[in-house]
């Protein structure tokens, strides 16, 4: 009987010294499904920074506190655009963040208005119509403006994510109004824009986890909610070819 | 090449970002446990229960987990009112923290909001039922630690500004880049 070690064959390396490393696999230009739910928990502050989030995104029951979180969100948008290892910003710089924040959603607002011109010219006086006995003319209003509004939402679910990337990465709310530019860059990463959609869809559903589980910890789960978000959507910036 | 020199002490001075964010929680504490006390009293004088609506957005208000007043039930549940009154309670006495730079550790934190979890949680996953007391006092405690936690840190935020604010005066008026 031959010892198991001796039975082992050794086979001598090819000739011109050791076997060269694989070389390593390309860039992927798709972005990491899995890394947008992880990356934060990396920071090693991730819990004080995440518990802060969390307190601002409840002074946000009275408005002003959403301007931190959206200043700071904004940050976090360059971090992950410029390839940060730990992009979670800390809390420090709040005067920033509130212009910052106040900037962004006064620009967001601006998107909003076609919505109420919709409900200001078509809801409400095909409501009145409806109550007044033209049901018919208040039923075909009611229509238009149903085939009005519902597209605008579409265009908007589409459009608002490429302009807050772009208004917070470019640190200017003029490019959220550049519809040339926030075409082409939902265009260029078409694919990568629709897998961050699909990231915003997701998070935004286990942010509800929080209600079922202790009622104010929503604003906790929907803060890490939205900095998964734009962590999907900065990382598609980050990857587009075209800035 | 700056030239640092001492920094003046700042201990004793509350800071803008402290006094902002003391204020804004504050603020925030006050409205929704002065609205749910407001509604419940006015439900208790025959308003309409459609009062309520608006928290539902905030709280499951289920009837049994909530305080009563008045024979009124209130519009968001008794931990929801108790960590809320917390923050409100902690918000208001975190001056001295402020002032004598004290802060809370994050451990210490954690440990005083890990009752609550424990009671939630295990509520929440069916394992045991919890009581309005014990749901009030796990909640007044988280709320009252995690604000002694997060304006102190805030102030902390608002000190190191300050200091390089100085510093970067100092470096200026010294002729530095």
């Amino acid at each position: 009987l031959v010892p198991q070690e001796n039975a082992m064959t050794t086979y001598p390396p090819p000739a011109g010294g050791s076997i060269p490393p694989p070389p390593p696999p390309p860039p992927s230009n798709t972005i990491d499904f899995a890394k947008a739910f992880t990356f934060w928990m990396k920071d090693p502050d991730w819990l004080s920074k995440t518990i802060m989030g969390g307190l601002f995104s409840l002074l946000g029951l009275l408005i002003i506190g959403n301007f931190f979180v959206v200043g700071y969100l904004a940050r976090l948008a360059r971090n992950v655009a410029a390839g940060m290892e730990n992009p979670l910003p800390a809390w420090d710089t709040l005067g920033e963040y509130f212009v910052e924040g106040l900037k962004l959603v006064l620009a967001a607002l601006v998107y909003i208005i076609p919505f109420i011109l919709a409900v200001l010219v078509i809801v409400i006086p095909a409501a009145m119509l409806e109550n007044t006995g033209a049901e018919d003319l208040g039923g075909g209003l009611a229509s238009c403006g149903i085939c009005l509004i519902v597209p605008l939402a579409l265009l908007m679910t589409i459009v608002l994510p490429a302009a807050y990337t772009l208004g917070a990465i470019h640190r200017s709310a003029a490019v959220m109004f550049d519809f040339k530019r926030i075409f082409q860059f939902i265009k260029v990463n078409a694919m990568n824009y629709v897998l961050a959609i699909l990231v915003y869809l997701v998070a935004n559903s286990l942010s509800q986890v929080g209600v079922v589980a202790l009622c104010i910890g929503i604003f906790w789960t929907a803060f890490i909610s939205l900095i998964i978000t734009v962590w999907a959507f900065a990382e598609t910036y980050r990857l587009s070819p075209v800035k | 090449m700056g030239i640092r020199r001492d920094v003046p002490a700042v201990a004793g001075q509350v800071t803008a970002e402290g006094w902002l964010v003391s204020a804004l929680l504050a603020a925030t504490a006050a409205v929704v446990v002065g609205t749910a006390l407001l509604v419940t009293a006015a439900i208790a004088a025959g308003a309409s229960e459609w009062w309520q609506l608006p928290f539902r957005l905030l709280c499951h208000g289920l009837a049994e987990r909530s305080f009563e007043l008045g024979g009124a039930v209130m519009p968001i549940c008794a931990r929801c009112t108790a960590i809320w009154s917390g923050l409100l309670f902690g918000s208001l006495t975190v001056l001295p923290f402020l002032r004598r730079g004290w802060r809370i550790r994050l451990d210490i934190l954690l440990l005083l909001v890990s009752p609550l979890l424990i009671d939630g949680l295990t509520q929440a996953f069916g394992w045991r039922e919890s009581t309005n007391m014990l749901r009030a006092l796990t909640g007044f405690v988280a709320g009252s630690s995690l604000a002694w936690w997060a304006l102190p840190e805030v102030q902390r935020i608002g000190v190191e500004n300050l200091k390089r604010l100085k510093f970067e005066t100092v470096t200026r008026e010294a002729g530095g880049p």
